[in-house]
């Protein structure tokens, strides 16, 4: 089990001793002497600028970069200690392999020191031997034919990639997996905000923060659901800014935190209940008639009924969309929120009046509300709310998603998930799919060798054998398969491609998707997976249930990538030597969708290698040395026809091939990313319909700029730097349009038909109503049609509805409630039998587990922890893990503040030691008119680094959200004993 | 020309700060300072604040008060970052023996840390309890340290000191001495507060405002600030010193005078030394 230990502070004075130069004692010459470098912070995903000074090729200071528009030289603790990151003498400096055989917590891994050639071998044969045995080929019964493709979840090669990672990086990692035949891909975004891409692309058409960071400024009434003033610190300037000029800060939060302390109104809620509340806000608002008519008419489908038909009487007649939602929110009256989430109705009453009465209103949420089993639906409900109210599409409105780490918006963009490919856009689910997209290619024969008219494939549309889903479908997806054809050098398709129903598919995607991250480490403790390459992630500290998934960290053949040795590095067979992004160049994109370049200031200590070169030698090396083939190329192999598939052209980037000894920049592949037009001396002879690879990164790159600005940066747009408002609503909004570049097409507040630029301005969400019938694009879905379930009969599940419910988290406090919002989770969920075959989850009752256990952050550290536990600065400010809890509840179990205490839960039935904090912030709730105490722990802790403590999720839960597969770590079951 | 209008002054908006820390951290990197060894601050009182105290290597803290009023459910939870406030009328001045301690003409109240005998008397007298000893002089001689307004970075002409760069929220403000002042009072009466600092010189002709000046919605006795009996201004510090420590600060004077002279006598010595060489 986890302990606790103390942590030796002595060796500080040593750190900078050993690190030589840094601090200077003769600074502040050296400091006006320096040159200084822009780069973006790597903490929280605001995108803050940080100033880097260098002298000699050493950083002589790094702090807030004052030009820039969202922090103007401000920082926040954590990137305040940043040289205490990169010149910490506890970084891995070499390639490193471990002599230990066993593994495990106590077992040393015994490292030695390796070179990256040694590595890079090790690996590519592990690969090739794991991957000696999965089939590319199988014989198709209908046509008789021998089809070519690899099944995406079949592969027994599964990559975690990293938010701390660069855009590029992320997309190479992604391009990597593919063309080795893997979906089995995941990242840190689907245990963050996996839920919010779900619940607002469905609702919206994209699944981001729709407003920016600046515009928090703009708001009149925030509606906080999480944490800012200590997840987000520079949001919360602009938040002030706000407050400062008249604004309302609403904030619900389980315990009274430093948001809270800034809020007019605070109330707190019990974990899980989300839904539930803000189905009550809807329900105000429908019954009050606080909602927008014009808007809701305009731009929603709340007027139609399921056929699609426009009721001119929506608001009273039940068969509208807007009916139904009014006749399912009826139940949440004031009384109702009030059993379920423990908020008086008082209280309630006046966080309604104040929400619904002031406009605009703004909805920050984070983890709180995205880490549930039915975080999808509250999530919608949130939108749906906005939408009532008429907040979307406007300066300082908004459903705004914060998300966590710095480039968390960029690694999602780059899809390093198991159902997406590039851009949002999915792998072909089967094969009927790749004929299909033969023949859309066949409708524009020259879709790889002639005209890119992007009338001719809308072509596709008037196909009567497609229904209205299936063209919206392909149309979505097609044009991105034909650019990677392009960008990664593939083929996709049948061969010849004369008559695609009775031929050989071809197919270099890798088809159907991967294992969602928590049912991935079931199969890698299955030894269903061999090899896992895990990069800047520490899944030993950040899954649910961490004990299960440190049991099959041991039974796989584990690469790390990392800066330090973390807690799942302490499993790795192979450790490999990290780069601080103040090391690398590269782009990266904020919560606000903001895609910004940071500069390279000094070169890496040591082996380290920066990400993109170690993914391209890796490439390299799987191709050279394990000789892992696309499956166009082994149907080369056995019938001598060539597709054109050449991967080697466009390795890292068709911009600049390694293959053919071109040198390379994070550059090449920026342009690849997000090119806007076609460059004609890169692959001659190929063009596709969309010339970036990420459709929504398009314009970002721009090769033949015109203005001054574009011209300045060589139309790598993410580079410009000039506050200079384009425009009058520029300068009142805060856009800061020249300021790098937003996706889509710089918009900067997404659905505004306001905004003066030629960005996305329409909601443009998928709600075919049925196979045949078609509604415009142009609407956002109150009703969804992705979130609703023909299938599914039990009218408490709210997908039968396609309108959200509340339901209980599968470990409910009270057995009513239990029983009268049953939980989403079930043998429905798309990968029960994984959880069923290897390992069901393990479920607590309240009887024996009466308390809710919650998990929080804090400003002071990150996440899982190797980023500030290591850092003395940070670890002074919170040196141990504790856990929260009210004095009611102290006094009940006979503990004082600071004594330890046992927690269980029942993946932990035999419990940890834990520091309680006995805090008057936290209060005892009313549930269902019995009371609930609920507990809180932070998160950040794990068994190595510098400060060492209890993993909160050796405690949480690993069962996911039905939808977007996120793990419920925010509302379990606990036990607290006295010691 | 520094005056008392021009004069550096920083503003502490307790309604703006969200307790990031960011101050306390900056502080450290700019000035040098080391972490220190901490352990988890659980009094529910003070819950998080860490280190527990200033010392010679924190010269900035952010103080957490927790407050609950159970009738009405209500928490109440301030920050305050504190650190020197760089008095007007600096109280540690006079008690210095040696004249270690001394004002610059801009306001900065600074130590000259080798003429620092570690004696103490400026700790007892600073009524804001932020100067701190450190065991690095020679001869296991202590020295004084606390915040300096980053003094180097001033003398290079940066604008602002190291934490209030930092700052996120501009809870930390810095400036010239009346508009930071001026901007305290409207700030303070615009949250219907109360402001900390800015006193003009009061009875007995003494002087206990600061350079350094608060903003709170809360009266600041009831967040533990000195009151003005305690902020006893230089013309009445040895006063008090005398009357609450009369023997040992006689005996200590005496010591310590002659210590200064011996100090005097060896920087004479030394500087004649110097002009030698030089002529050499």
């Amino acid at each position: 089990m986890a302990t606790i230990t103390t942590f030796a502070l002595g060796e500080i004075p040593e750190v900078m001793a050993t690190t030589g130069e840094y601090p200077r004692l003769d600074r502040i010459e050296n400091y006006l002497e320096g040159q200084t470098v822009p780069s973006i912070c790597l903490y929280c995903a605001g995108g803050c600028g940080v100033r880097v000074t260098t002298l000699n090729g050493e950083i002589i200071e790094t702090e807030g970069d004052p030009d820039h528009p969202i922090n103007s030289g401000r920082l926040c603790s954590k990137p305040t200690a940043y040289p205490q990151l990169i010149y910490s003498e506890r970084r891995i400096l070499h390639p490193m392999k471990r002599t230990n055989p066993n593994k495990g917590e106590n077992e040393d891994p015994g490292w030695v020191q390796i070179t990256w050639d040694e590595a890079y071998s090790i690996i590519t044969s592990k690969i090739q031997e794991a991957m000696e045995n999965v089939p590319y080929k199988r014989t198709n019964t209908t046509t008789g034919k021998d089809d070519y493709y690899y099944v995406g979840k079949d592969s027994p090669v599964s990559w975690l990639g990293s938010s701390y990672l660069n855009n590029e990086e992320c997309y190479l990692g992604r391009k990597l997996t593919a063309l080795i035949g893997s979906n089995n891909i995941e990242h840190q975004a689907r245990k963050c905000h996996a839920s919010t891409v779900v619940g607002l692309a469905n609702t919206f058409g994209f699944g981001a923060m729709t407003n920016h960071i600046i515009d928090a400024k703009n708001s009149k009434v925030f509606l906080i659901m999480s944490n800012p003033a200590e997840s987000h610190s520079m949001e919360f300037r602009w938040v002030t800014e706000a407050i400062l000029n008249g604004a309302k800060v609403i904030n619900l939060d389980p315990r009274f935190n430093r948001t809270s302390t800034k809020a007019d109104i605070y109330a707190r809620y019990r974990s899980g209940s989300e839904a539930a509340i803000i189905l009550g806000l809807i329900r105000y608002t429908i019954v009050n008639e606080r909602y927008n008519k014009d808007f809701l008419e305009t731009r929603t489908n709340a007027p139609y009924d399921l056929d699609g038909n426009f009721l001119s009487d929506w608001e009273t007649n039940p068969d509208s969309i807007f009916g139904k939602l009014k006749a399912l929110a009826e139940d949440y009256t004031p009384e109702e929120v009030y059993r379920i989430s423990g908020i008086p109705v008082e209280k309630f009453d006046l966080i309604a009046d104040t929400f619904t009465s002031i406009k605009p209103g703004n909805i920050y949420y984070a983890m709180g509300t995205t880490q549930h089993t039915n975080a999808t639906q509250a999530i919608r409900a949130e939108a749906i709310l906005q939408l009532l109210l008429g907040n979307m599409g406007v300066p300082g409105g908004g459903v705004n998603a914060l998300r966590g780490i710095s480039n968390v918006q960029g690694s999602t963009d780059m899809n390093e998930l198991m159902h997406y490919i590039m851009g949002y856009r999915g792998p072909p689910q089967k094969e009927t799919e790749i004929r299909r997209y033969q023949k859309w290619k066949n409708y524009d024969p020259a879709a790889r060798g002639g005209s890119s008219d992007p009338a001719a494939v809308k072509a596709n549309d008037n196909d009567p054998s497609y229904t209205a889903v299936e063209q919206r479908y392909y149309n979505r997806h097609f044009p991105t398969w034909n650019s990677l054809e392009y960008n990664w050098g593939m083929y996709v398709g049948t061969w010849p491609g004369v008559d695609p129903d009775n031929e050989s598919v071809v197919c270099d995607l890798p088809v159907g998707n991967g294992y969602p991250i928590v049912a991935l480490f079931r199969k890698i403790y299955n030894e269903d997976i061999k090899v896992l390459i895990c990069n800047g992630e520490n899944p030993a500290v950040s899954m649910p249930n961490a004990e299960f998934v440190r049991d099959a960290l041991s039974k796989v053949f584990l690469v790390v990538n990392e800066l330090f040795e973390t807690e799942t590095a302490w499993f790795a067979d192979i450790l490999l030597p990290g780069t601080v992004q103040v090391e690398r160049s590269g782009s990266i994109t904020n919560t606000g969708r903001w895609i910004q370049w940071r500069w390279k200031a000094i070169d890496p200590p040591g082996e380290c290698k920066p990400d993109l070169e170690y993914i391209t030698e890796l490439y390299q090396k799987i191709r050279q040395d394990a000789g892992i083939k696309l499956p166009s190329e082994r149907f080369r192999d056995d019938t001598g026809n060539d597709t054109g598939s050449r991967p080697e052209d466009c390795w890292p980037s068709p911009y600049a091939s390694v293959f053919k000894g071109d040198p390379y920049t994070p550059e090449d592949v920026y342009k690849e990313i997000g090119a806007k037009s076609l460059d004609p001396n890169v692959r001659p002879g190929y063009v596709t319909v969309q010339p970036a690879a990420n459709v929504i990164y398009r314009n970002s790159y721009n090769p033949n700029p015109v203005t001054e600005l574009d011209i300045s940066v060589d139309g790598i747009l993410a580079k410009r730097r000039d506050t200079t408002p384009v425009d009058s609503q520029d300068a009142q909004y805060g856009y800061f349009k020249n300021w790098a570049f937003s996706w889509m097409d710089n918009q900067r507040v997404l659905y505004n038909i306001n905004e003066s630029n030629p960005g996305v301005k329409t909601f443009f969400a998928w709600w075919a109503l049925n196979d045949t019938t078609w509604l415009g694009l142009d609407k956002a879905a109150i009703w969804s049609y992705y979130l609703f379930s023909g299938s599914i009969t039990d009218v408490k599940n709210p997908l039968s509805h396609g309108i959200p419910l509340h339901n209980e988290p599968l470990e409910s406090p009270d057995s009513e409630l239990a029983t009268e919002y049953p939980t989403m989770w079930g043998s429905y969920y798309t990968y029960y039998n994984v959880y069923e075959d290897i390992k069901p989850v393990d479920v607590g009752d309240s009887s024996e587990y009466p308390y809710v256990l919650t998990t929080f952050r804090l400003a002071e550290h990150m996440q899982a922890g190797a980023l500030t536990r290591n850092l003395p600065w940070l670890v002074e400010l919170f040196p141990e893990v504790f856990v929260e809890m009210s004095p009611t509840l102290a006094s009940e179990i006979g503990v004082s503040s600071g004594d330890y205490v046992l927690l269980k839960t029942a993946r932990n039935p035999d419990g940890d030691m834990v520091k309680c904090v006995v805090t008057d912030r936290i209060q005892p709730m009313t549930i269902n008119g019995k009371t609930v105490h609920e507990v809180a722990m932070p998160w950040h802790w794990g068994f190595r680094g510098l400060s060492t403590g209890l993993s909160a999720n050796v405690l949480t839960m690993d069962a996911v959200d039905v939808s977007a597969h996120i793990p419920e770590y925010k509302a379990c079951l606990c036990k607290v004993e006295k010691v | 020309m520094v005056s008392i209008y021009n004069r550096p002054s920083m503003l502490f908006d307790l309604t703006k700060c969200i307790a990031c820390r960011a101050c306390q951290v900056a502080c450290k990197r700019w000035n040098k300072r080391p972490a220190e060894e901490t352990s988890l601050n659980s009094d529910p009182a003070t819950q998080w604040t860490n280190p527990p105290r200033l010392s010679s290597n924190t010269w900035r803290l952010v103080k957490y008060k927790l407050t609950y009023d159970e009738e009405n459910d209500e928490v109440t939870w301030t920050f305050i970052p504190y650190s020197c406030m760089h008095c007007n009328d600096p109280p540690c001045l006079p008690v210095c023996p040696t004249k270690a301690i001394y004002k610059r003409d801009d306001g900065i109240v600074h130590i000259h840390s080798e003429r620092c005998i570690g004696c103490g008397y400026c700790i007892e007298a600073c009524p804001y309890k932020v100067r701190f000893f450190a065991d690095d002089g020679y001869f296991g001689i202590k020295s004084i340290y606390k915040c300096t307004y980053c003094l180097d970075r001033l003398d290079a002409g940066l604008e602002k000191t190291a934490c209030v760069q930092a700052c996120p929220t501009e809870a930390l403000e810095f400036g010239e001495y009346t508009e930071m002042h001026e901007k305290a009072r409207q700030r303070a009466k615009a949250v219907g507060g109360y402001i900390y600092g800015d006193e003009a010189p009061l009875q007995r002709g003494s002087d206990i405002g600061t350079a350094s000046v608060y903003v709170s919605k809360a009266p600041f006795e009831e967040l533990g600030f000195p009151t003005e009996e305690q902020r006893i201004s230089a013309p009445f510090v040895m006063e008090r010193i005398l009357l609450e420590r009369g023997g040992l600060a006689i005996f200590g004077l005496g010591v310590l005078s002659f210590l200064g002279f011996a100090l005097w006598r060896r920087e004479r010595i030394g500087r004649a030394k110097m002009r030698e060489l030089s002529k050499e």
